[in-house]
């Protein structure tokens, strides 16, 4: 198969699966209102108690159910809207800001770009789940008297703070990549020929950096990911954590989503482990079609920017090695003579 | 412009530190009522004024509320994490070599699927792999009756083998999909033909000359996996309930021990980043800056 082909197969079956969960989900919740079938018993023909719930893997049930009897196929189905969701959203407006300061922090060539850029390494040493963490608690953990913000605020909070959070190192990424470009020689004969700024960017930089950008985006969208799944293991949820403060019970999640279920049932590893293992088996399929996807176009720009690359790897196949005799009979061909 | 190597690393190591207390300063800020620039200075200037005066910073347990001078306690719980880090840092080096070598003594179609294997795992999310060895341990418990290792820490029983097992699967991925990549590019170069025609054995050339220029391409990578583990080591000792630095980092009240903490983690990785700069650049000649 042409390898071309190849990746462009990797790359649609990668997207395609998980934007199949995503509207999968979206169906699921706006039409048929996201009502999860819940089962507590389970009864015989002649109605005896054969079961209660949780229930593990089954032909009935797929996926096993929790400890309510919800079905955990429905629940994982529910949720896969917010956690995906939320997260594009972080990742596209943290992308859409580094992107700006990256090739900000590209073009200029001071003491001060190097200043902010060794400050903003502070970020690398820091891990950014435990700065959201921080940040976060005191506004999505409830208080004793009940939130005074409304869901959508907390929600919305959460999300400036976390593209706020990525923003760092995603525009050091950015910028890495631009200054490499602007190192090409081309970029130096156009600056030589009097281009302006704003045009090598524009015709110079943007075309290449803009395929490179496809590469890093994914990657973006994996590291806000792992931040959410990372808070809800610590018990800070997406739109706050309802906690109940007269009994003590665990905390609870607000809106059903993945990082949420994980980090609330994780201790069911040791006795009920579907509960766990489900929500994070496809959490972990989504960063692994992410990471796909990112390969995928890498592979791909690869072949396109370097049409050679067919023709090597056609070589390397045919490399002689000593002692071994590659010599086939259909090498040799009968030339007529005219 | 031209600086030695000891006073850019110096400077460096400056800014790093402010940029981590500007970024300590922030922890705060929602829970003032008016988040205004002048309340941020106020903090910055708080957190470097009990920086200068370490001794007496006052760590209280978040869940026992008990209080306690940072400087003794905070000591053991740092090296605690330190080896799990290092230990987890050199079994990776360690198995990923390993693995390296496997990869060069089978064949073609063996490789492409060792290739595709490594990449899938190095690509999984942390607390996957976290709960997969968990619940390895224990089921294996459950069927045999031998405990391998212990999966959690209790008092009095520090745990450092497993976590820092369970932290070297993704860097020993990481670096073995990354040295296989470099080793391809490393492949096609003149002095890799010219040893081969000189006869040398495969391996030797691997080892003693590829393996080199591997090396500078893996430090290259090294701010990354530094990045990659830390966020994975805090996730563990949180989840082993091991006694490490995390616990100090959730103090979200006081930027102040949150500041100190980040200081102590940094220092060592960072260290560590520039002697190997400082080495190659002495050894080998060759301009980087991680």
């Amino acid at each position: 198969m042409n390898p071309k082909t190849k990746h462009i197969i990797v790359i649609f079956i990668c997207s395609t699966i998980i934007l199949s969960l995503v509207v999968g989900s979206l169906i699921f919740n706006v039409v048929f209102n996201g009502e999860i079938p819940q089962t507590r018993v389970l009864n015989d023909d002649s109605g005896n108690l054969i079961a209660i719930a949780p229930f593990p893997p089954s032909f009935q049930f797929p996926m096993g159910t929790d400890r309510d009897g919800n079905d955990m196929f429905y629940v994982i189905l529910k949720g896969a809207m917010y956690t995906i969701g939320v997260s594009l959203i972080i990742s596209c407006l943290s992308f859409a800001l580094a992107f700006v300061f990256g090739i900000i922090g590209a073009f200029t060539k001071s003491k001060s770009k190097y200043i902010t850029q060794t400050l903003f390494t502070s970020f690398y040493f820091i891990p950014q789940s435990i700065i959201a963490y921080n940040l976060l608690f005191p506004f999505l953990w409830e208080p004793p008297g009940g939130y005074t913000t409304t869901l959508t605020e907390r929600i919305v909070l959460q999300i400036v703070v976390l593209s706020i959070l990525t923003l760092p190192t995603t525009a050091i990424l950015i910028s890495n990549e631009a200054v490499q470009l602007l190192q090409k020689e081309y970029i130096t004969s156009a600056k030589v020929l009097g281009a302006s700024r704003f045009f090598i960017l524009r015709k110079h930089l943007l075309p290449h950096l803009k395929l490179r950008l496809f590469i890093i985006y994914p990657k973006i969208i994996i590291q806000v990911l792992l931040i959410l799944a990372h808070l809800g293991f610590f018990n800070l949820f997406l739109g706050g954590t309802a906690v109940d403060h007269e009994y003590g019970g665990s905390p609870a999640p607000y809106v059903n989503e993945w990082a949420g279920f994980m980090g609330t049932n994780y201790l069911e590893l040791y006795n009920k482990a579907w509960i766990f293992l489900g929500p994070m088996f496809f959490f972990a399929l989504t960063i692994l079609l992410l990471n796909g996807l990112s390969k995928g176009i890498e592979n791909l720009l690869e072949t396109q920017l370097d049409p050679q690359i067919i023709h090597k790897k056609q070589n390397i196949k045919s490399k002689t090695i000593i002692g071994v005799s590659n010599i086939k009979k259909d090498d040799f061909s009968l030339v007529k003579s005219s | 412009m031209k600086q030695t190597f000891f006073t850019r690393t110096f400077f460096e190591i400056s800014l790093i530190i402010a940029g981590i207390m500007l970024v300590s300063a922030a922890i705060p800020l929602f829970q003032l009522n008016d988040i205004s620039l002048l309340n941020y200075g106020k903090t910055v200037w708080g957190i470097a004024k009990e920086l200068a005066t370490p001794h007496d910073l006052i760590y209280i347990n978040p869940l026992s509320g008990e209080e306690r001078n940072l400087f003794p306690i905070i000591f053991e719980a740092y090296f605690n994490s330190m080896k799990i880090f290092f230990l987890a840092l050199i079994i990776s080096l360690f198995i990923s070599v390993f693995l390296l070598v496997l990869y060069f003594s089978v064949s073609e179609r063996i490789k492409k699927s060792i290739e595709g294997i490594g990449y899938v795992i190095s690509s999984l999310p942390d607390i996957f792999i976290i709960g997969i060895f968990q619940i390895f341990i224990v089921w294996f418990f459950k069927r045999t009756g031998i405990l391998i290792l212990d999966v959690a820490a209790t008092m009095g029983n520090p745990i450092v083998l497993l976590p820092a097992i369970t932290l070297s699967v993704l860097p020993t991925f990481f670096f073995f999909i990354l040295m296989v990549t470099i080793l391809k590019e490393e492949e096609e170069m003149s002095y890799v033909e010219l040893a081969k025609s000189k006869g040398l054995r495969k391996y030797r050339i691997l080892f003693m000359h590829m393996m080199r220029n591997v090396l500078i391409s893996l430090t290259n990578h090294g701010k990354h996996i530094m990045w990659l583990m830390l966020s994975n080591l805090l996730m563990l000792e949180y989840l082993y309930n091991v006694f490490g630095v995390t616990p100090f980092l959730f103090s979200y009240g006081e930027p102040s021990i949150f500041a100190v903490t980040s200081i102590f983690i940094f220092l060592p990785f960072f260290m560590l980043l520039k002697i190997l700069e400082f080495t190659f650049e002495r050894r080998i000649g060759s301009d980087m800056n991680l």
